[in-house]
């Protein structure tokens, strides 16, 4: 079942500048209208239960995207359906069925402990009292924050913090769950353990996820499919496996000789780096092989040889540049 | 509206934990409340003596002063509006839009408990403070005290929601706090230094259907001259302003929310 519809989605922004006169000064009170297509004629479906990442440069349009989908933007044209409903249009009857957790605000009430601000969203959610604290029991066994909970906020951790941030935006059992930079902050070990959580959330409740994170990290770890935003435009709209399979194809090789040798490059072997008997060699698993690159030298001058994939961060890094080739 | 006297309750929670800031709020109104005391006794000539300005002694004066500076200390009207633009300009108002609740009630609500909540200090420390310089006011009875303070609660709510209104003007505005800055002087000059009869015959029906009076004016002359007609006529200018302002408030919300512009993140 589809849960979110995007179709010929387009969102601008319009500014206001001073006009400039033919010697290049500024008029005094006319402006002119500058256009920005923040999102520009994107369309995509997301499947009940995916775990979707939405990523981007900065700039890229992916938070407005975000944002048109939770209904607090209003796009310029093209139409949004989000577990039914038009965002736009039913704003809140929408805001029961989805959940937000964003790493750089905080939604909880800092001088109240983290128990309370569940009561508080219990009851914004129109939440029943037993059926609440049925609901805070299982979820602060799920997130292990039972020992912490009845601590003011401002004196938990910030990887504490984000463990209440996301039980209180699972209270009211939202179908969808949107994720933005969740982890930003956080020290690695808290980082893991929030994505192992989010990861549950989606396997064992069922939650769609969209992620939003500058961390390849997170997006690696938690989500199964990536969409990639450039422009205002999707560049790139594939799951995991595909990219790692397609992006990852290159190799780098770095070996240490007994002696220093005249490498020729061939195609798919490229040297990155060459200094004495060290030589850092990238190797295009598409075009050639790792037997190729060892029949360029003779195997018993190999002193040390390692080879790793290119990171996913580098990868991602090219996409956004648009050296995807 | 459960929703909404769950913020409010929240909000007051929340406020019970920053005594300290209460604290010198209380002491800085005691100090305000003793220097317009020195101030009206010179302009009165000394003690007093009896004399009546407008109809109204030293001692009433100061206890319609004391009323006003409650409130006036009670509602922080820059706060309001700040609390609406900055959410407005720095775009976090986009973080609350996806909540099931209306975000201009929401902040009316949450902003309304910090203001009650001042204002439960202040009227015992104003009440104390008139007590220990003036000593007991003439044809006071302990039954008015409960729609005196039905009133001031209702100056207060009234208050925010004013403030709160210009607050949203930053969804067209780039500073809404000059408007701001504006209404409070024009209630300070019109309702904290002096009761309507003091101004020109002409301005004082101006100034008593006007919002200064529902915000200001009226609850305060409740405690200085209490009677039941006026009690009624300042409940029914205060409910009036309160449903008319809510429902600017909620049209000004209704158009400006369209015109949210978040970028980044």
């Amino acid at each position: 079942m589809k849960v979110i519809e995007v179709k010929n989605l387009q969102k601008n922004f319009i500014r206001k500048e001073k006009a400039k006169k033919d010697n290049g000064k500024k008029c005094l009170f006319k402006k002119i209208k500058i256009t920005k297509n923040a999102v520009d004629n994107i369309s995509f479906e997301v499947e009940e239960g995916e775990a979707l990442a939405f990523i981007g440069p900065n700039g890229a349009g992916k938070s407005t995207t975000i944002k048109m989908l939770t209904g607090i933007l209003y796009p310029t044209s093209g139409e949004i359906k989000v577990l039914g409903f038009n965002p736009t249009k039913n704003r809140v009857k929408l805001s029961y069925e989805i959940g937000t957790v964003f790493g750089q605000k905080e939604q909880l009430w800092v001088h109240l402990s983290a128990y309370e601000n569940f009561k508080f969203f219990g009851s914004i959610y129109n939440i029943k009292k037993d059926e609440l604290e049925k609901r805070i029991d299982e979820l602060a066994n799920i997130f292990e924050i039972k020992e912490f909970m009845y601590q003011t906020v401002k004196s938990l951790s910030l990887g504490q913090r984000m463990k209440c941030e996301m039980v209180a935006s699972l209270l009211h059992k939202p179908k969808m769950l949107f994720f933005d930079e969740p982890t930003i902050g956080l020290d690695p070990i808290a980082k893991e353990t929030l994505r192992k959580l989010i990861k549950k959330i989606n396997k064992e409740l069922h939650t769609t996820i969209i992620f939003t994170s500058h961390d390849i990290g997170d997006i690696e770890e938690v989500c199964k499919r990536v969409i990639i935003i450039n422009n205002g435009k999707i560049v790139l709209d594939d799951n995991m496996r595909n990219l790692k399979y397609h992006y990852l194809n290159k190799k780098i090789v770095e070996v240490n000789l007994k002696k220093s040798v005249k490498l020729k490059e061939k195609n798919g072997i490229t040297i990155l780096k060459a200094k004495d008997t060290l030589y850092k060699i990238e190797v295009d698993m598409n075009k050639t092989s790792i037997d190729e690159l060892m029949s360029l030298f003779n195997t018993e001058d190999l002193q040390d040889i390692t080879i790793s994939s290119t990171p996913l961060e580098e990868i991602i890094k090219n996409i956004y540049r648009g050296k995807n080739d | 509206m459960t929703k909404y006297f769950s913020v409010f309750k929240t909000s007051l929670r929340q406020e019970t934990k920053t005594f300290a800031d209460l604290l010198t709020s209380i002491i800085s109104f005691a100090v305000i409340i003793y220097i317009f005391k020195m101030l009206w006794d010179f302009i009165y000539g000394g003690n007093g003596g009896g004399q009546l300005i407008y109809g109204y002694s030293l001692n009433m004066m100061i206890w319609y002063m004391i009323m006003a500076e409650i409130l006036m200390y009670s509602v922080r009207a820059t706060n309001v509006t700040k609390a609406f633009s900055n959410d407005i300009k720095s775009g976090k108002i986009a973080y609350q839009l996806n909540k099931p609740y209306n975000y201009y009630a929401y902040q009316v609500f949450s902003q309304s408990a910090i203001f009650i909540w001042k204002l439960i200090f202040l009227v015992p420390t104003g009440i104390i403070v008139g007590l220990l310089l003036l000593g007991s006011i003439e044809n006071f009875s302990f039954i008015y005290i409960i729609p005196i303070l039905f009133s001031l609660f209702l100056a207060t709510f009234l208050t925010t929601i004013i403030y709160g209104t210009v607050g949203l003007l930053a969804f067209w505005i780039e500073e809404a706090t000059p408007f701001t800055w504006i209404i409070q002087k024009i209630q300070m000059i019109l309702g904290l230094f002096f009761p309507p009869e003091f101004f020109p015959f002409w301005l004082q029906p101006i100034i008593i259907y006007s919002p200064i009076y529902a915000m200001m004016s009226g609850p305060c002359k409740l405690f200085v001259d209490f009677s039941w007609d006026l009690f009624l006529q300042v409940s029914i200018s205060q409910i009036s302003y309160i449903i008319l302002f809510v429902v600017i408030g909620l049209i000004l919300y209704k158009f400006g929310i369209k015109k949210v512009n978040v970028n980044g993140g």
